[in-house]
């Protein structure tokens, strides 16, 4: 330490301001003040930190929040539905999928959405699920449904019927009804709950069946001349080929036709799931989608830093950088005497 | 109610002389230290809208911009005798001896000489203004513990070389 002497040396011998010196800087304080704007500075970063962290989050979690109460909705979730339409011919299957989307609800009587063409020879296939509210709905509907195909003109294909005490009941109905009726069959079992999903498939068949009709024709014609020449031993086993051959197709054509003639629709019933209709609430629902938008925030501001981290890094590095060399000139400057 | 803050006016003519001897004890230089005292307060006016009192007081502040024009000149200084020693055209100048104020005793004149000037602007903050650690730090640009060691050891050499004029 100091002795108090010279500090007070120091202190005593300290150097003041020459009358000529108080003069050129009062002539200079003597100039004309620049007028002080209302002031406004940014407060320290530490301060700034202190006020901006807690409200980016009360923001963060706000915004979550509300966007939860927003989306959550006053009732229950609707019921989720698919819907889907095939269709082509034997040749070339034209496939079309109109998907109503993960949330969105199908209409409550859905019409058939590819009507049979009464012209063409069609391979009609339709499937629906539908949801009924419990198991009294459930043998209502599965009764319904099957007195309706025979009403229809059409017959019950297959019928599974299971109804548990603590579980959901189904049931997995299959009909054949006539093809020109298969949309007033689609429509009445549409109108049984709320359909979960669709299913149509259309195939053309009418060409296969003209094409069988050619090669019977042709198969008779050379059936008929081989059998009017009188039947050589050589000729006899390629009419026996060939008698068999317009055995089968002739089967084939009838049985296509018979197909076509009748659409099949196989109708699955089941009940409401009992936990899912109690389960989600709307604080649930609320508290889900909030945690979903933070999840997402949170995301974000990652990918923000993974994509900042390095730019952020390598501008500290350089001020860093700075100011070490600025202090080292500084230094530099001011050790020698 | 509120006071009205000081004028630029009142602010210069009552830290004339804390400026002064701060860049005379930097400089080592009276005349050098005048001219800078008053480019400070040159620079000190058309700053003025951006003091801000809660920052520091107005002779921190001023000693702030006293040190960041002498470091300039310091620089420009510093290229100046560059240039002349490539071109050899350095000329010999009077330069006065150092005085660092009046009624100093040689011993002591002599021992402020033969400091730094890092060690001489620690000595004017901390013992002739009497400024507090922190504030000298804020005015050196560093940390409140580099300021006190820096001190500490301008101190020792001052004392040393005192007590060794005066034995001789």
């Amino acid at each position: 330490m100091l002795s108090p002497e010279l500090a007070t040396e120091l202190r005593s011998a300290r150097p003041s301001a020459s009358p000529d010196l108080r003069e050129r800087v009062l002539a200079v304080a003597a100039q004309e003040e620049p007028r002080r704007p209302p002031r406004f500075t940014l407060p320290p970063l530490r301060r700034l930190a202190v006020v901006a962290v807690p409200a980016a989050l009360a923001l963060a979690i706000g915004g979550a929040v509300v966007h939860g109460l927003v989306h959550s909705g006053g009732s229950g979730r609707t019921v989720a539905g698919t819907s889907a339409v095939h269709s082509g011919t034997v040749g070339q299957k034209l496939k079309q999928e109109g998907s109503a989307g993960a949330l969105a609800p199908l209409p409550a009587r859905a019409r058939a959405i590819a009507p049979s063409t009464p012209s063409r020879l069609q391979r009609y296939t339709a499937s629906l699920r539908v949801q009924v509210k419990n198991l009294n709905a459930l043998s209502d509907a599965t009764k319904r449904a099957m007195r309706f195909a025979r009403l229809l003109g059409g017959y019950v294909a297959s019928v599974q019927y299971s109804a548990p005490k603590n579980a959901r009941g189904g049931a997995s109905i299959i009909v054949r009804v006539p093809v020109d009726r298969v949309q007033d069959a689609i429509e009445e079992y549409s109108g049984l709950g709320t359909i979960l999903a669709q299913h149509v498939s259309i195939v053309d068949v009418t060409k296969a069946v003209q094409e069988e009709a050619k090669e019977i024709a042709r198969l008779q014609a050379e059936i008929a001349r081989i059998e009017a020449g009188g039947v050589t031993p050589a000729e006899r086993p390629r009419l026996s080929v060939a008698k068999a051959r317009l055995d089968y197709l002739t089967k084939l054509k009838a049985a296509t036709v018979r197909r076509a003639e009748l659409a099949r629709v196989k109708l699955v019933l089941t009940t409401k799931p009992k936990q899912a209709a109690a389960s989600t609430g709307r604080f649930d629902r609320t508290m889900s989608d909030a945690g979903g938008v933070l999840l997402r925030e949170a995301e974000i501001l990652f990918y923000a830093l993974i994509v900042a981290g390095p730019l952020l890094l390598l501008g500290a590095g350089a001020a860093l950088l700075a100011r070490a060399q600025r202090r080292r000139f500084e230094r530099r400057l001011l050790e020698p005497s | 109610m509120k006071a009205e803050p000081p004028s630029f006016a009142a602010i210069a003519e009552q830290h004339l002389d804390d400026v002064l001897a701060y860049l005379v004890y930097l400089t080592a230089d009276h005349s050098l230290a005048e001219d800078l005292t008053v480019e400070t307060f040159e620079r000190a006016l058309r700053r003025w809208n951006r003091f801000d009192p809660r920052r520091g007081g107005a002779r921190t502040w001023l000693c702030q911009l006293a040190r960041s024009a002498a470091l300039d000149h310091f620089r420009s200084e510093a290229r100046r005798l560059r240039r002349e020693e490539r071109y050899a055209v350095r000329e010999l100048r009077e330069v006065p001896g150092p005085s660092f104020g009046e009624g100093l005793s040689p011993e002591l004149e002599h021992a402020l000489a033969e400091l730094s000037r890092a060690e001489r602007e620690v000595v004017a903050l901390r013992v002739v203004l009497e400024l507090d650690g922190e504030t000298a730090s804020r005015v050196l640009g560093i940390s409140p513990s580099a300021c006190s060691t820096r001190l500490s050891r301008a101190l020792q050499k001052l004392e040393g070389m005192v007590s060794a004029d005066a034995v001789a």
